[in-house]
This record gives structure tokens, C-alpha cells and sequence, in this order.
């Protein structure tokens, strides 16, 4: 459990292991367009667990908007901050951290 | 097959058949044209989708169709919109690159197998390598399958527009995931039709009508490959090809959300998440083509014993759920939607942000439970570096092997730890040298941790540090808000209170902006507030204010607001918006002249500089004790930074002023020190040092509190002793007065030794009159008998306030009687003028009053040159002559050519009393070049004649020219030195204390020659003919005498 992180973009759940092996499965492409490792990009410090089994049927998905990654375990808050290089790639990046309001 | 002429009337999903390819162009280049949807979400949605699911088709086959089958716009087409875009990226592919077209192609021979015999779309077979969307198919439809063969029969058959008509019919419910199918289907038809050569007329006719077209489409794909070129690969689409669709148009609604509460056992949450999830997926690959409709499963920590599930199916769960335990099957219920985005709030409303000074707790290791400070955030808001008090036992506790000497260090741990104390750098130094590097006079690194001022500065991981519901105790706060542990109670108050009142308030008037729900970004002013709601009224509902939670709302601010913090460490502190950015207000102090940035629903709009929640403002002059002001240099709201009289500057509390002094009222004046007069408001310069220029804010006895505005320290403010400041620019001065008023001042005058400072100066400036501001009787008729006081003199009109009634009368001066105030003798006015101004006293005894009498041969005072004026000192005439010796006043010497100063002077006289100095007429001169030749002082002049000291006792008495000799506590009865004499005999040298005829001085009185004839001046020679030993002679003896002075 503790060494589980939460991908800060995407919010998927992993184990440190997975993370440091393959990235994240949704985002990789992003991460290295950035320049950037993806455990700069993960946070080990997450809130509220969902197992989404049908990101694209799910509207729980649609509301955290992982309705495009895979199926998988996400984090509804993900604490911590991108590195710019990543948020600079995004204009419409929305932090999980609960620091935007919306 | 082809229709062209199908279009629907919905223009943003413009369909075609999906014959080939070239048909797909014409499709996909009409696709984002024209949108004339009345229904803007729909309308998003679609913009949205239409890349997005490019892209999906040209990195995998993965096609997720169901945003735009989602949509009923695009549902009521017959024409499948999938089509479309898969038009679209073939399109794309084709103008992009052939990467992706023999990806495409490779997919599509993989399918190709499974599609076999089947001529333009089909296959629902190929569903099984799709994900989700089908399983849902199987999962509730179960009887749907013998349907799709069906129609797969037909599909040979019918052209596609019968098909998808007819599976609309049959289950609309199957829509979405049909179309995708179809999107497939198509995708590998174009394929295989191409290789097939079928519909080539029909492509031609296409290719000739896509022409037109056809630049707006490469224009269209460039764009989009511009915007969404680099999703090469995987890539994280959410949030790179949505684009941005702004939360509230995804709220659920009762078709879309379906979620359930249900109850498990507390602590089991995450554990049942990931088990459930778990039992999801091998479920999905257990039952095949029969799995459960289960959407996600999710928990929040902070609703205990409860998990979510997403499932439009009641019955679904309970199958689902089935055999787990610690899940509580029969306790759920269904969550309302509007509850749903709450429930899914990535912020906790007890959620405490992390700041930079807060404190926080300590979860782990052996600070477990510490209070710590928040130093600093780490980039990436995951680390926070904490002031810790250290729990450091350097070593005492380290086990020393004995064979070999060498030290196990003991393992701190919770249990073991040591009480938290700051460091201490000698107990390091003794006890554990080798770990200790010292960096600079406060920083230590010790056993490779950074000790700075005492306290440890270390980083943590923000999941061990504890945020929420931080109670610190007085012990544990003044361990942090002192350096040398002892408890400064008021700090630690004024921190308590500074936290529980960081409470944001709005004040009716505010301009705000809303920041949560509907009217997000829309901005009003505040009409009506309460503890916890505001009510806005915004422009769109000009009639009907809204209200809001004040958590909701922020204040607006503009650049060149005038501001002032209410709350936090700066409160009270005001200054000049510069920048407004994200709700963070910079503005530049007015008090320190520095940039503060400050949360903008921590301040509040102000007029002046002026702190509203202070009684005490910047630069008030306060009273710090009866005797003690200071100046105010920097407010707070309770606490004050101050400047006292002394240039001393220190911190007090409210508490300790005692009032404000008003300066504007105030008349206080003081002069600089060229003998101007300076008042408040004036400004000055420094005489000698630093030459600061300012301007007087008050005046206390000799020190003077000085603001300059271009000094930044102390707020500008500065104390200067008076002698050492310069009038630049006061009042008097714009009018050309230049009265030395120094000179005036006869406590000034008074200590300069009589003959000797009497270096006279020539006077500057009109006389004042002596008449104002006395007690005068009226002697003219009409209000005569009535007393008043002298208001103002002009000419010869006195104005007179009557002390009767409250009135103003105009009178001759002349024809008034002066007064002292407490009565006595009235004087007329020349006496009045004789006299300096000085009216008679009602006391006895010596009471010194020179009052001016131009001595002499009597003249009037009036005939004189220039009036001597009143009340002045003796010394006060500009023309003299300055060959005489002592010769003040040296006008009355053109008569016997003696200069004599303050002949009239008597020294505490009264009318007719007996102690007179230099009685009217007399021939007492002082240094004046008399009959006598010489200089004498106070030749007639009585001292206390008949005072206590015995009626014999005088100065210079006797007043006869001739031979008499003043003598000062002369007198045979004097019982008290009756033998000195002050002044001359005749013709004698000036004698102090000379001889007396009576008194045998001769004896032992030493009567030295100094003075011309007669006896040398001595001082305190014996009485009565004692020999009392009384040697005390002043000056040189000749005789050999013994000098000595004053024993009886």
C-alpha cells in the first residue's frame, strides 16, 4: 500500500515498481514529450480510490476525467504538482490536487 | 449504397454512406463547417468528440465511440456518425502519413479473417477485440445476439441506411456500440473494397464533388494535427484532445449516473475497492460474453464504512457483490444525483491547504506527534521542509564496545526518545563531536541534519504529516516562538488569536467575484453579508441578489486600489495595489515601502492610509506614560512599533498607550536654533550630522519628532534636539519676522550673569507691548470701574475683554489701570511702560522684577529714543554706545555721562517697599561713569532693606552720593554680617563688602587695594566687631591677610 503512487495528470493508482518500470499507461507519451520521468509526476500521496472498470461507459469517469485511460484503479485527489514542463504541454490541464476551483 | 443526398438535417454530423473512401472526403471535409445546433452542450460535446476519436482510430483500433452515441443529436441520425469520423481519419491517415495507413491496413487484415464473406458492414464478431462497449451488449442483451445474426444476413443484402434504420428499431439501446461496429466494419470495408475495385463509379462521382471541398479539408487536418499531432502513442487524452469542457456541463443526471452507497466495514473501504475490482475483471474474463454491467467501484476517506458503485442495475450488485465479505449487500442505497459531484470533490471542505507558517503534526518516526512549522514547500508540493523542535540525546546514551571502543550509536525510536529540546551546540561539542559540523554562528549540521537557530529543519513526506485539526498547546508554541524556551505568553496569544480570527469577511460594498457553481467568474458587489453567506447582486439578475457562501467569493482588487490587510501577519498594514493576479493582490506597503503579496480576501478596500481596525495610526504622536510621548512608526493592530523622545524605537501592545495626542490642536512652539520660532508642521534641517530635512510632527521640551518622507527607516520618523535643528520653511519666516525670541525669553536672559554676558545685541524687531494680556480697571467713561483684560493693542486703542460680560471694547490705553493679576496696585500706563510691563507684585520680599526705568535724571520714559520695551531684561536697547563699559541702556548717559543699567530696577520691590535695588532717582550706577569715577554698582540700591535679615542689612544703601557706602546687610543691628558692604564709599574704589564706618574692620579685615582708593573690595568681613575670624575676603590681600571666605 505504501508504495503505491497516483499519477498526478491521470490519477491511476500503481505501485512505485510498475511506475518506474513502464510509467503510466495513459500519460507515458505525454511525460516523455515533456522530458520529464514519470515518477516527477507521480504522488504518493492520494485520497479516495476508484475502481474503474469502464472508463468509457462510466459518467464517475467522465467527472474525474479519466474516461479516456484504461481501465484500472484511479485516485479521485492526487496531491502534488506537475512539473511545468508537462502543465505547459496541457492548456486545459486541471490539477487533481482540489487547489482549482471550480 | 452511397447517398450523398442523405444528409440529414443536423449539420454537424454531416453522413454518408460508407462506400469508400472518397466518399468519406467529402464527409469529413463537411464536418466542422457549419454548426447551427441550438443546443450549445450537445454542440460542445460533438466539437469535442470529433478529434478526439480521430485520434483514438489512428493510434489504435480502439474506437470508444460512445461520447457521440452518447448524444441523442447525433443518435437520431440514421447515417452513423462513426462513419463519420472514421472518414474523417482516414482522411487524416491518408494526408498524414503512411505509417498509420499500413497500420490501418494491418489491422484491417487482421480483422479480415472475422469479416470474411461479409460484403459492406458487418461483423459484430470483431466486437470481442473492443472493449467495453460490447460487453455491455452481452450483459443485458443476451437475446440481442440472434437478432445481429439476423441482420448480418441481411447486411449482404441491404444497403446500410436499411440496416441501421432497422437497428434502430430493434434496440436503440444497442446504438452506440453498433455504430462502432459499423465504424469498424466501414473502416475495413474501404479496405477491402479497394482492393475489391467495387463502387468505383460511385467513387469517382465523389472524388470529382470532394474537389471543392477538399482544401478546406486538408486545412481542417492540418489544423488538427497541429493541435493534436504529437499523440503518437499512448498518450494521456483526457486531457489533451477533450479540449477543455468545463465541469458543469458534465453533471449527472438520472439517465447518466447511477451510483449506490453501499455499507461495508469501516477501515475495509480500499481493500473492497481493489478486491471488487479485482472480482471485476476476472469476472469479465470468466463469463465471456456475459459480464456485469459494473461501471467503478470507489471510496472517500472521509465517509466511513461506505463504498460507491457505479451500476445502472440494482440487481446487478447484489449479483455482483455476492460472496465478499466485510460488504454489506443489503444496506445500499441510491445516491441522488445532485449528492454525486459533491461526493467526488477532490477537496475535502476540512481539507487544510498547505501554507508556508502553519503547523502541523508529525505522524511519523520519532517526532511522532510533534508540532512543527512549515518552513518551506518543495516544488512539487509533496515534501515539506518542518522546524522541529529536535529530540536530541547526542549521543549520552550510545553504547561504547568495550573491547574495541568503538561506539553503536543507540537507535533513536519513538519509545526512547528524548524530551524536545532546542539544540544545543556545547552539549554537541562535548558529547559528540565527530557528527558536528558547524556552518556559520546559527547553522549546525548535525549527524548530517540541519540544526539552524536551535531548531531542526527537516524534510518530510506531506502523506506523515498531519494537517487537520492542529490544536497546539501554549507549551508547544512557545518552544517555537522564543528562542531561549522561556514563554512569552503574549505572543503566543496574539498567534492564537491571529488563527481563530483568519476569518475572511466581506463587507457590504465589496466588489466580488464568484468563484463555485453557476454563475462562476461572473462578478457583483456585495449587498447584505452574514456570518457565513453573502448576498451578490450581480449585473445579469440586476433585480434579484443571489447569495452565496462567502467560501465561494473573492474579493476584486485593481491596480491602483487603495488597500488594507485585514487579517494575517500583516494586518493593518496598507498600501497601493500593483498587481492582481489569481486572486493574490501585490501591493506596496505604505509602512515598510515594500511589496506584499497577500490572499485578496485578506484585505479590504481603504480611503487612506489610515488602518482602520487601529485607534492608532502611522506617524501618531501617542502618550506612552505621563511624561513620556513617542511617535508611532509602524501600526499593527495591536501591536505598535514606536520611536520615543530618546530616538529609541520599540515594540508595545495597544494596551500600553495611554491616549493619542491630538496635534493638530496643539500649539506648541519651540524656537531652533537660530531663535526661530518653529511649530508643528514646519519644516527644518538638520543642523550638524546627517542634515535630514523633514517636518515637525511634535514638539516635546527640547526634542522635536521629525518625518521625512524620503527617509525609509522608522517610517521616516526622527527626534532632534532643538538646538540642533533649522527653521527651512516656517510660518514666521514667510512673513520676514526674525525676533530672535531666545533673547526674549527672560529665563535665558536671567542666567547670564549680569555684567559680565551682558554682551548686548542689537534687537531685531518691533516691540511688543507691554499692555497686552494685562488686568487693566477702566478709568474712561462708560464702562468705567469694570475690569477686563488687554486683548490687543493698536496705536494707542486698547482692546479690552471685559471680565463683566462677554464683550470687546475699544478704549484708549492711557486711560486704563494695569493690574497684576492677583490685584494690588493698579499703575497707570507710562508706569506701566517705566516698568517693563511688569505690574506690581502683591508679595513681599525680593521677588526679582527688573523693570525697565531709564535711570537717571529722571526723564520720561516716553521721551526716550525707542521705548525700552516692557517686561524685557535689562540690556534691551539697540542703541547704545558701545565704548561704556558696562553701559547698558547708555541713552540716559547724555546727562552726567553715567551709563547705569537698570537704575529702576528693584529687585523684588514693592511701591514704596523697602527692598529696593536702585531706587528711581538714585544715583546707582552700574559701571557708569558717575561723580564718583567709579564704577559702581548699585550705589543706592537697598537690598532688602528691612527685610528679615535685619533692617540694616543692605546693598549699597544709603543712596548719598557722598561718602555713604552701599553696604549690603549693613546696619548696626544686622545680626547679620552687617559689616559687608556692596558697593562704594565715596570715592572710594568699589568695595564688596567694604568697610563700614562703624566697624572697626581694620583690624582683620583684610581690605585689599585692588580698586583705586580706599578700601580693596572684600567680601564677608566680620560683624560687629567680632573677631570672629571672619577672613573671608574676595580677591588678592596685599596685607597679607588670610584669605578666606564666609565663617562667621
Amino acid at each position: 500500500m505504501s508504495s503505491d503512487r497516483a499519477c498526478m495528470l491521470c490519477g491511476i493508482i500503481q505501485t512505485t515498481n510498475e511506475f518506474g518500470r513502464e510509467g503510466c499507461p495513459n500519460c507515458q507519451g505525454v511525460f516523455e514529450q515533456a522530458g520529464v520521468s514519470a515518477m516527477e509526476c507521480t504522488s504518493p500521496s492520494f485520497e479516495g480510490m476508484v475502481g474503474m472498470s469502464k472508463p468509457t461507459k462510466s459518467w464517475v469517469a467522465k467527472w474525474l476525467s479519466v474516461n479516456q485511460g484504461i481501465p484500472g484503479i484511479y485516485a479521485i485527489k492526487v496531491d502534488g504538482r506537475l512539473p511545468p514542463e508537462v502543465v505547459e504541454l496541457l492548456p486545459h490541464y486541471k490539477p487533481r490536487d482540489g487547489s482549482q476551483i471550480e | 449504397m452511397s447517398e450523398n443526398t442523405d444528409t440529414t438535417p443536423n449539420p454537424t454530423v454531416e453522413s454518408g454512406s460508407s462506400t469508400g473512401t472518397e466518399n468519406i472526403h467529402t464527409v469529413s471535409s463537411t464536418v466542422d463547417v457549419p454548426k447551427t445546433e441550438s443546443d450549445p452542450a450537445a454542440e460542445l460535446n460533438h466539437t469535442h468528440d470529433a478529434p478526439s476519436e480521430e485520434d483514438n482510430e489512428r493510434t489504435e483500433d480502439n474506437i470508444t465511440s460512445s461520447e457521440v452515441s452518447a448524444q441523442p443529436e447525433v443518435n437520431q441520425e440514421n447515417d452513423s456518425p462513426s462513419e463519420a469520423h472514421t472518414v474523417k481519419t482516414d482522411y487524416i491517415d491518408s494526408l498524414s502519413n503512411t505509417e498509420n495507413d499500413g497500420e490501418e491496413s494491418a489491422s484491417s487484415t487482421a480483422k479480415r479473417p472475422r469479416s470474411e464473406g461479409n460484403d459492406d458492414e458487418e461483423n459484430n464478431n470483431n466486437d470481442d477485440d473492443d472493449n467495453d462497449d460490447d460487453d455491455e451488449e452481452e450483459d443485458e442483451d443476451e437475446d440481442a445476439a440472434p437478432s445481429k445474426r439476423q441482420r448480418q444476413e441481411r447486411n449482404r443484402f441491404l444497403d446500410i441506411e436499411a440496416e441501421v434504420s432497422d437497428d434502430e428499431d430493434e434496440d436503440e439501446d444497442e446504438e452506440e456500440s453498433e455504430l462502432v461496429k459499423e465504424g469498424f466494419i466501414t473502416r475495413d470495408d474501404e479496405h477491402e473494397e479497394e482492393g475489391q475495385g467495387r463502387d468505383r463509379l460511385h467513387r469517382e462521382l465523389d472524388q470529382n464533388m470532394n474537389k471543392t471541398s477538399e482544401e478546406d479539408a486538408q486545412r481542417l487536418a492540418k489544423e488538427l494535427r497541429e493541435r493534436y499531432g504529437r499523440t503518437s502513442s499512448k498518450q494521456y487524452r483526457a486531457a489533451a484532445q477533450d479540449g477543455y469542457v468545463p465541469q458543469r456541463f458534465l453533471l449527472p443526471s438520472v439517465d447518466t449516473a447511477t451510483v449506490w452507497g453501499v455499507r461495508c466495514r469501516p477501515g475495509k473501504e480500499k481493500e473492497l475497492v481493489k478486491k471488487l475490482f479485482k472480482k471485476k475483471l476476472n469476472l469479465d474474463r470468466a463469463m465471456g460474453k456475459k459480464k456485469l454491467k459494473i461501471l467503478s467501484i470507489f471510496q472517500r476517506d472521509n465517509y466511513h464504512g461506505r463504498i460507491y458503485i457505479e451500476a445502472p442495475k440494482q440487481s446487478v450488485i447484489e449479483k455482483f457483490c455476492n460472496g465478499v465479505p466485510d460488504i454489506y449487500i443489503n444496506q445500499k442505497l441510491l445516491i441522488p444525483v445532485q449528492e454525486l459531484p459533491l461526493l467526488l470533490k477532490p477537496n475535502k471542505s476540512d481539507d487544510v491547504t498547505l501554507e508556508e507558517g502553519n503547523y502541523v503534526r508529525i505522524k511519523r518516526g520519532i517526532y511522532k506527534g510533534d508540532l512543527a512549522m512549515i518552513d518551506q514547500i518543495s516544488e512539487n508540493n509533496l515534501e515539506v521542509m518542518l522546524k522541529v523542535v529536535p529530540r536530541l540525546d547526542y549521543g549520552k546514551f550510545d553504547e561504547i564496545d568495550p573491547t574495541t571502543g568503538q561506539r553503536k550509536p543507540r537507535r533513536a525510536t519513538f519509545a526512547n526518545r528524548a524530551s524536545p529540546q532546542l539544540f544545543n551546540p556545547t552539549m554537541a561539542l562535548r558529547l559528540d563531536q565527530a557528527n558536528l559540523y558547524k556552518r556559520d554562528d546559527h547553522h549546525f549540521t548535525y549527524k548530517n541534519e540541519d540544526y539552524i537557530d536551535g531548531y531542526l529543519f527537516k524534510s518530510f513526506r506531506i502523506q506523515y504529516i498531519e494537517t487537520k485539526n492542529i490544536q497546539p498547546s501554549v507549551e508547544e508554541l512557545a518552544r517555537f516562538s522564543s528562542k531561549d524556551g522561556s514563554v512569552d505568553l503574549s505572543n503566543i496569544s496574539q498567534a492564537l488569536k491571529k488563527s481563530q480570527a483568519s476569518k475572511v469577511t466581506f463587507q457590504s460594498g465589496d466588489r466580488v467575484e464568484i468563484l463555485v457553481g453557476e454563475q462562476r467568474s461572473s462578478k457583483g458587489i456585495v449587498t447584505k453579508t452574514t456570518t457565513d453567506i453573502a448576498t451578490v447582486k450581480l449585473p445579469q439578475f440586476p433585480l434579484k441578489p443571489l447569495e452565496f457562501p462567502i467560501s465561494s467569493l473573492r474579493k476584486i482588487f485593481e491596480p491602483g486600489d487603495h488597500v488594507t490587510v485585514i487579517n494575517g501577519d500583516h494586518q493593518g498594514d496598507a498600501g497601493l495595489v500593483l498587481i492582481v493576479k489569481q486572486g493574490q493582490v501585490t501591493f506596496m506597503s505604505n509602512q515598510t515601502r515594500q511589496e506584499v503579496t497577500i490572499t485578496a480576501n485578506n484585505l479590504s478596500k481603504s480611503i487612506d492610509s489610515t488602518p482602520t481596525s487601529s485607534e492608532y495610526a502611522l506617524h501618531d504622536i501617542v502618550e506612552l506614560s505621563a511624561k513620556n510621548v513617542a511617535c508611532i512608526i509602524q501600526a499593527g493592530h495591536d501591536i505598535f512599533k514606536v520611536l520615543d523622545e530618546g530616538g529609541k524605537v520599540f515594540t508595545i501592545n495597544k494596551g500600553s498607550i495611554l491616549s493619542k495626542i491630538n496635534t493638530n490642536r496643539l500649539q506648541l512652539a519651540t524656537i531652533d536654533s537660530k531663535g526661530r520660532e518653529i511649530n508643528i508642521g514646519d519644516s527644518v534641517i538638520e543642523k550638524l550630522g546627517a542634515r535630514r530635512e523633514g517636518e515637525i510632527l511634535f514638539i516635546q521640551n527640547q526634542q522635536v519628532f521629525v518625518m521625512s518622507k524620503k527617509i525609509i527607516e522608522n517610517a521616516g520618523v526622527f527626534v532632534l534636539n532643538t538646538s540642533n535643528i533649522e527653521a527651512v520653511a516656517s510660518k514666521d519666516n514667510m512673513i520676514g519676522n526674525k525676533m530672535d525670541l531666545s533673547r526674549m525669553n527672560p529665563d535665558i536672559i536671567s542666567k547670564m550673569g549680569p555684567p559680565s554676558a551682558m554682551t548686548p545685541r542689537p534687537q531685531a524687531g518691533p516691540a511688543r507691548e507691554v499692555a497686552v494680556g494685562k488686568t487693566v480697571r477702566i478709568r474712561s467713561a462708560g464702562y468705567k470701574g469694570q475690569l477686563g483684560i488687554v486683548k490687543d493693542v493698536n496705536g494707542d486703542k486698547a482692546t479690552i475683554e471685559l471680565h463683566s460680560k462677554n464683550k470687546h471694547i475699544t478704549v484708549d490705553k492711557r486711560k486704563l489701570t494695569y493690574y497684576n493679576r492677583e490685584g494690588g496696585e493698579g499703575i497707570s500706563y507710562d508706569e506701566l511702560v517705566n516698568r517693563r510691563g511688569r505690574v506690581p507684585q502683591g508679595r513681599m520680599g525680593p521677588s526679582y522684577v527688573s523693570a525697565g526705568n531709564p535711570m537717571n535724571t529722571g526723564r520720561q520714559p516716553g521721551e526716550m529714543g525707542s521705548t525700552l520695551p516692557g517686561g524685557m531684561t535689562p540690556g534691551w536697547n539697540n542703541a547704545f554706545d558701545g565704548g561704556k563699559t558696562p553701559a547698558v541702556n547708555s541713552h540716559g548717559a547724555g546727562s552726567g555721562g553715567t551709563s547705569a543699567w537698570g537704575g529702576a530696577s528693584s529687585w523684588g520691590g514693592q511701591t514704596g517697599g523697602t527692598s529696593v535695588w536702585g531706587s528711581t532717582g538714585g544715583s546707582s550706577a552700574w559701571g557708569g561713569q558717575g561723580t564718583g569715577a567709579t564704577s559702581t554698582w548699585g550705589g543706592a540700591s537697598a537690598w532688602g532693606n528691612k527685610s528679615s535679615y535685619g533692617g540694616a542689612s543692605s546693598w549699597a544703601a544709603g543712596g548719598e552720593n557722598n561718602g555713604a557706602t552701599s553696604a549690603w546687610g549693613g546696619g548696626a543691628a544686622s545680626t547679620y554680617g552687617g559689616a559687608s558692604t556692596w558697593g562704594n564709599k565715596e570715592g572710594a574704589g568699589s568695595a564688596w563688602g567694604g568697610n563700614r564706618n562703624n566697624n572697626s574692620n581694620d583690624n582683620n579685615n583684610n581690605n585689599n587695594n585692588n580698586n583705586h582708593e580706599g578700601n580693596a573690595s572684600a567680601w564677608g568681613n566680620n560683624n560687629n566687631n567680632q573677631q570672629q575670624g571672619n577672613r573671608s575676603a574676595w580677591g588678592n590681600q596685599n596685607n597679607g591677610g588670610n584669605s578666606s571666605w564666609g565663617s562667621t
